[in-house]
């Protein structure tokens, strides 16, 4: 049995959030995937998710592919392997040879961990939704502005 | 003798796919044995909106397609439901609250009623979401 695992913040879940969970589903046997909780969110990548923990782990659980879907309560990804003792861990969105890449197999160099990386195959990523999300939220909503 | 599986039908935008839709999706279901998902084209949301989602139609089928509650998806290409249910011959149609009552589902309720298709409404909080959700984002 192949345990695979992958991590994410899945803030505004979209098509690339899926693609990488389902590439990863079709890698393994069972798939974990570990949510971050808000706290390790804005610890891993400096910004606080626009939505709750709790929501975007109730929509992770709720995709066919995720065999079990947990918290993620540590930014240490070794403190995740001795929970969860996966086989392989999943990288969406950095490719080879990029600095967290290349951290994240030094992590795993001297366990029996493979490091598999899936780029992102669509451009909806988080960043670009909560640009377009602003752009929307700019706009008046009808009847707020006065009229003549 | 048994009786089949009930088929079930909603429909929905599903922009910037949050809690709230899941909920839905998720209610839906337990109600009946297989859900089909309309989910609303570009066009149609811009004809009914004035603008188009942010998420195009294929990426917001996509996300619906692969949750666990949610058996067939289909795009909904006219908000006419009869047109739907030609198509589809679902047994139940899931339904925010937010239309009951309102002429145009009271006549969808008689004829549906006719030819012994069911209406469920829900409370229906996605539209609270989505508003939520854009002042979080924005709000920040």
């Amino acid at each position: 049995m192949r345990l695979g695992f992958t991590s994410g913040v899945f803030d505004l879940f979209h098509v690339g959030h899926l693609n990488v969970i389902r590439r990863a589903r079709l890698d393994c046997d069972q798939l974990v995937v570990a949510v971050a909780t808000d706290d390790v969110a804005v610890e891993l990548t400096g910004l606080r998710p626009a939505t709750p923990f709790e929501e975007r782990l109730a929509i992770v659980r709720s995709m066919r592919v995720v065999d079990v879907a947990i918290g993620r309560m540590t930014p240490d990804v070794l403190d995740l392997w001795d929970q969860v003792r996966f086989d392989v861990v999943y990288k969406g969105g950095d490719w080879p040879g990029s600095a967290r890449g290349d951290e994240l197999e030094r992590t795993f160099a001297d366990l029996p961990v493979e490091v598999v990386y899936f780029p992102y195959t669509r451009n909806t990523s988080s960043a670009r939704l909560r640009e377009a999300l602003g752009d929307v939220a700019d706009e008046p909503e009808p009847g707020s502005r006065p009229t003549g | 003798m048994r009786v089949g599986k009930l088929v079930g039908y909603t429909t929905g935008v599903f922009d910037m796919f949050h809690v709230g839709h899941l909920n839905i999706l998720r209610q839906s279901r337990a109600r009946c044995d297989y859900l089909i998902v309309g989910v609303t084209t570009d066009e149609l949301v811009e004809s009914r909106k004035g603008r188009r989602p942010i998420v195009p139609l294929l990426e917001r089928m996509e996300v619906v397609q692969n949750l666990r509650y949610v058996d067939d998806v289909v795009a909904q290409t006219t908000m006419d439901k009869d047109e739907a249910w030609r198509n589809l011959k679902f047994d139940v149609m899931f339904v925010g609250d937010d239309w009951k009552g309102t002429s145009a589902w009271d006549a969808i309720e008689a004829h549906f009623a006719a030819v012994g298709v069911a209406i469920v409404y829900f409370p229906y909080t996605a539209h609270t979401s989505s508003t939520i959700l854009r002042r979080r984002v924005f709000g920040e």
